[in-house]
């Protein structure tokens, strides 16, 4: 009679010494539960060889604000149905995604042994966690304190531009975020991928969406730097704006010289 | 169908009764108590022209005190003008006050009291005209100026400022470990005085600035051209350059178009 479910307690060492013996006998003759059997344990080798990412220094202080943060907001949200009911559809997909998680590993100790498989869904898993990193840096440039989503932008060192979610959200950030500097990190972080064409014609974009003068100098230093033509028609166009700061007139004025030595 | 009309109306006209309630108008000077005093709160000011000045007393409550910038040698006749006309209000949700003012004629000064050793969030957006002083604050701070200086005296805590045109000065006596901040200006010197055993990484972004230092800074391979004097290290700036400081720590974005920068040990 094969049980399978037991083979996971089995491992686990979770059955009572009866039930204990009577698996082991009957793993010597029956092939099939064998065959079940290491195929879970080379799927926990597997887990064995993920790479695991050192934690920083700084981890457990994070954590630890981030802890506090969540608190904090939680106390500050308990009250009122939209917030509620905002915070019922996070708690619903946190559920959907841990089902989907043990889903997941329940079909992966099933799978009987094909290892091509297990590899497709071990790529899946890791691809999983891509996805929460990109979770994170996502709920943190939502967070009201400039400082939450400053550090949010330095994580996104860690993605690559690949990571289209995420550069959007850069993008976005750049053009609407509330406060000067966050937008500042954030125009930093965004020339690093400057290799990207989509995330370069977002900066370009970008610099009729700035009023800051911080802003619009900064983007005029990227775009020197990045010797892109495209800015010239753009700030041809602002310089006949009246309202334009006159600072940033000046700097747009040298930053095009720059551009045009460069492309001669 | 109109009798439906009108029914879906209703809903929104008491919300908007209740919105109108929770509303304050502020007076001269009125003291906002807060919904959980003694704990953790939040101020927020949007105001359009404004000179803030905000300090902390013995209190549990948040006292603001509001004056026209044109009377303010006479304070005394200023105290009969109701703070109303220059449509200021206050509102308070969860310990998060929120105090804005929508009359952009008039420049004000904004007087604000909060009460000592009770971490704050705070955040003053001044659209056009004003400085900004805060003293012996505890908390997140961030200031939003345009035209005038920032000023942050003796605060413990995390800063991000920034003003287009007016210095930066921010003087610590403690910062919160690994909160990374910012301090940037378009047009004016940024000072900023941090604790001898501050650790962090700088971002330094300033065209011609001269950075003046008596911190040990790592450049990593650049070597910007240095002078010594004493103590004090006098570096010239071509470029966006990255220092550390005690071995490197958060990440503290220090920007400027002119003017120079002083990073001091407190």
């Amino acid at each position: 009679m094969c049980d399978k479910e037991n083979i996971v307690h089995y491992l686990h060492g979770e059955l009572p010494a009866l039930q204990r013996k009577e698996m082991e006998s009957h793993l010597q003759t029956c092939d099939s539960c064998r065959e079940e059997l290491n195929a879970a344990l080379k799927l926990w080798d597997m887990f064995e060889e993920l790479p695991i990412e050192p934690p920083s220094a700084n981890m457990e202080a994070d954590f630890r604000r981030m802890l506090n943060g969540f608190k904090y907001e939680e106390r500050r949200n308990s009250t009122g149905f939209w917030k509620q009911l905002i915070s019922f559809r996070l708690h619903w997909s946190y559920s959907v995604a841990m089902l989907a998680i043990g889903l997941l590993n329940g079909y992966l100790i099933q799978s009987q042994g094909k290892n091509k498989d297990i590899r497709d869904q071990f790529a899946a898993l890791s691809d999983e966690v891509k996805g929460m990193r990109q979770t994170v840096v996502l709920s943190l440039l939502q967070n009201p304190a400039a400082t939450e989503r400053i550090k949010a932008v330095a994580y996104t060192e860690q993605v690559n531009s690949s990571d289209k979610k995420v550069m959007d959200a850069l993008l976005t950030t750049l053009n609407n975020d509330p406060n000067i500097n966050v937008r500042l990190v954030t125009l930093d972080a965004l020339v690093v991928f400057a290799e990207d064409p989509y995330v370069r014609e977002g900066l370009v974009r970008s610099i009729t969406q700035q009023e800051s003068p911080l802003v619009q100098s900064a983007l005029a230093d990227a775009m020197v730097k990045l010797k892109e033509q495209r800015a010239l028609q753009i700030w041809k166009k602002q310089l006949s704006e009246p309202e334009l700061d006159q600072s940033v007139r000046e700097k747009i004025r040298t930053s095009m010289q720059a551009i045009q030595q460069t492309s001669i | 169908m109109n009798a439906y009309k009108k029914l879906l109306c209703l809903p929104f006209l008491i919300l908007a009764l209740a919105g109108a309630q929770a509303q304050g108008v502020l007076k001269n000077q009125q003291k906002i108590a807060l919904n959980s005093p003694g704990k953790p709160y939040s101020l927020e000011l949007n105001l359009h022209s404004a000179s803030v000045m905000m300090s902390t007393y013995n209190g549990r409550e948040i006292v603001v005190e509001v004056r026209d910038e044109s009377r303010a040698a006479t304070l005394d006749t200023a105290k009969q003008v109701f703070a109303s006309s220059y449509k200021i209000e206050s509102s308070q949700q969860n310990n998060v006050v929120v105090i804005t003012n929508t009359n952009s004629a008039t420049k004000i000064v904004m007087t604000v009291k909060v009460p000592a050793n009770l971490a704050a969030t705070l955040k003053v957006n001044v659209k056009k005209i004003g400085d900004v002083t805060l003293e012996n604050i505890r908390g997140n701070i961030e200031v939003n100026a345009n035209t005038g200086s920032v000023k942050l005296l003796n605060v413990a805590g995390s800063a991000v400022l920034s003003t287009v045109t007016g210095s930066v000065l921010c003087s610590f006596t403690s910062i919160a470990p690994s909160t990374p901040m910012a301090f940037s200006t378009l047009n004016g010197e940024i000072r900023l005085q941090l604790p001898a055993v501050a650790k962090a990484n700088f971002r330094i972004r300033s065209e011609k600035a001269v950075l003046f230092t008596d911190f040990d800074m790592d450049f990593g391979a650049e070597k910007p051209r240095t002078t010594t004097q004493g103590n004090k290290k006098r570096i010239i700036l071509t470029g966006p350059m990255n220092g550390a400081i005690n071995g490197g720590g958060p990440g503290i974005l220090i920007s400027n178009s002119t003017g120079n920068l002083f990073i001091e040990k407190k």
